[in-house]
């Protein structure tokens, strides 16, 4: 906090020995090289000069569970390739349900990756390379966001 | 299985197809704890918003990775900058220049808060920090501000609606070559709300914590595509179910993204407001929704009570989701921004007698309207006296964003790109205000403010 008192005191001073027909902008400029120059030296309140902001202890982390989700063209092996990366990165599959409805491939998966050797980046990284190779479209999602969105 | 296919489906459609997404996640700082000599507060609020906003970008980006859904913009709003600078005076815009900045260093898009409160009145630095902002806004890139002239309990500063009217001409002519881009980041509200995390508009009020996170979801796209997906004989009351289920799902995503960012932060959770922002992409517009209630076009008649339908559905959905609804929740009807309300606008449908009117029932007001650059300040003044009227009479925010573009005529085009659009220049009245607005003083405040 700025000692606006103190700036006041120096202000008042300076202008008893310049006269009042000084220039303002070099008395400000003077009255703030001075408080700089004996502010790090100013015991004050005991407040401390940069600004701070409270932060509050981290709460309960959320699920870690994901939601996979699989759509395109049928193909032979789109499970398998699914399955072997999360086998990979040490996720658990919970649930699996998946269709082909006219050629039209669709999965939904449930895994935990409570233990998971890698992010849920690195993960989404891999499925999406994965589905650029098999021609489907694989979407990774945290668990909360179906919770938050279809249950009240 | 826990969810049926069809609600994952839902989920990643909305996303995928609709343009769900979270339009801000805004970061509110308190800084009256850097009030000094000019010189001085620049100095401190510049390091306090390092310091508070220097992990935003990143985590914001990991969380909506996670969750798969995408946030358009991070940002930051701070305490109303004339609160910080009324003991001292001087070079205001030394102040700009350092949220300015600030916000460039930690990579956010906007920073809110270049902002006056003077419903009542004003102090002589506070008229001398109004007179700042046009040069404030144009020599800056990132900075917002806005300017409350009005609230039900005060009634309306019209010595500072004349004022602002000005302003607004002279931010126009400062950035005369970029087609008056100023104005696109400056609002004059009454009943402004000290949460609001959308722009231009954002401030961290004076009530507000030392630091929260405000998110701002959106999601017009969405209740577009199921309203053209209803059928046609659907009754209204029906549609308005429908449109209250989708706004809760919005809703209970946006929160709960915003509180997991909050919560990686180590920063308090503020609200979630549920407003129906359009982008200029195309399905991603509010004028397509109220067409789809069956108009022709937006601006027709009846359009005023579809969006009334509209704005309550969406918030009473958000209410049903979440306790922690504020700021506007409703929806917007910025013109420029909206490409189905820029197709109304060229075609003669919509003018801005029925975007005065809209406001009455939506959530904010007149909106990204480009008007002729010739148009007088007492005129644009005068629009904003009709709208803060609307806000004040109503019990209600409402808000007023012109641009009178320097040179170009009704019937001609600007274009500004990005997030804020095109827009066709919309014909004002022909006939003068300018006795109404030179008298000055103040509307009282309404009979119905008197509630204690």
């Amino acid at each position: 906090m700025v000692d606006q008192d103190l700036i006041y005191r120096i202000t008042r001073v300076i202008y008893e020995n310049l006269g009042a027909s000084v220039e303002a902008g070099k008395v400000e400029r003077l009255v703030l090289d001075l408080y700089r120059a004996i502010e790090p030296s100013l015991v004050g309140d005991g407040r401390p000069i940069t600004p701070q902001i409270e932060t509050l202890p981290p709460a309960r982390s959320s699920s870690d569970r994901l939601v996979i989700s699989v759509f395109g063209v049928d193909r032979p092996g789109i499970v398998a390739a699914v399955a072997r990366i999360l086998a990979e990165a040490e996720c658990n599959i919970i649930d699996i349900n998946q269709t082909v409805v006219q050629g039209k491939f669709a999965m939904v998966l449930i895994a935990d990756a409570a233990r998971s050797r890698y992010s849920v980046q690195q993960l989404k990284e891999r499925f999406r390379r994965e589905g650029e190779a098999l021609g489907v479209r694989i979407y990774a999602q945290r668990e909360d966001i179906f919770n938050a969105m279809h249950r009240v | 299985m826990e969810y049926t296919q069809a609600e994952i489906l839902q989920t990643v459609r909305m996303i995928e197809m609709e343009h769900l997404d979270i339009r801000t996640i805004t970061l509110g700082v308190n800084l009256q704890d850097c009030a000094g000599s000019v010189a001085r507060t620049a100095e401190k609020m510049g390091r306090k918003i390092s310091l508070a906003a220097s992990r935003l970008v990143q985590t914001v980006d990991e969380v909506s990775d996670e969750f798969g859904i995408p946030v358009a913009n991070k940002r930051i709003a701070v305490t109303p900058v004339s609160l910080l600078v009324s003991g001292a005076r001087g070079d205001y815009l030394c102040l700009a220049r350092a949220l300015d900045e600030a916000a460039r260093n930690v990579g956010v898009d906007f920073i809110g808060g270049y902002s006056a409160l003077v419903h009542k009145g004003w102090t002589e630095a506070e008229r001398e920090f109004l007179d700042s902002i046009p040069e404030a806004l144009a020599s800056t890139e990132r900075l917002c501000s806005s300017v409350n002239v009005a609230t039900t309990r005060a009634g309306i500063n019209m010595d500072a609606v004349r004022r602002v009217g000005s302003l607004i001409k002279e931010m126009a002519e400062l950035t005369r070559d970029r087609g008056g881009i100023a104005c696109a980041k400056f609002v004059c509200f009454a009943n402004a709300v000290e949460d609001n995390p959308f722009m231009a508009g954002a401030f961290h009020g004076p009530g507000e914590p030392e630091a929260v996170i405000n998110i701002g979801v959106s999601g017009p796209g969405v209740i577009n595509h199921a309203l053209r997906h209803a059928p046609r004989d659907l009754p209204l009351n029906e549609l308005a179910e429908l449109i209250k289920k989708l706004a809760f799902k919005l809703t209970r995503a946006g929160e709960l993204v915003g509180r997991e960012v909050a919560r990686r932060l180590g920063i308090r959770f503020g609200i979630v407001d549920l407003s129906l922002a359009p982008t200029p992409v195309p399905g991603d517009s509010v004028a397509e929704i109220i067409e789809a209630f069956g108009f022709e076009r937006a601006g027709a008649h009846g359009t005023t009570a579809a969006l009334a339908l509209l704005t309550d559905a969406v918030k009473k959905g958000g209410a049903m989701a979440s306790s922690s609804v504020g700021g506007m929740s409703g929806a917007f009807i910025p013109v420029s921004e909206d490409a189905g309300m820029v197709e109304a606008a060229r075609a003669g449908a919509l003018s801005l007698a029925k975007l005065e009117a809209w406001t009455s029932v939506c959530s904010v007001g007149i909106d990204m309207v480009a008007v002729p650059g010739s148009t007088p300040a007492e005129t644009i003044a005068a629009i904003i006296a009709d709208e803060m009227a609307i806000g004040v009479f109503n019990n209600k925010t409402t808000a007023v964003r012109i641009i009178p573009v320097p040179g170009k005529e009704v019937g001609e085009m600007v274009e500004y790109g990005g997030l804020l659009g095109r827009a066709p220049i919309m014909p004002v009245s022909r006939f003068s205000s300018a006795g109404f607005i030179a008298r000055g003083g103040h509307i009282p405040a309404p009979i119905h403010s008197l509630r204690n």
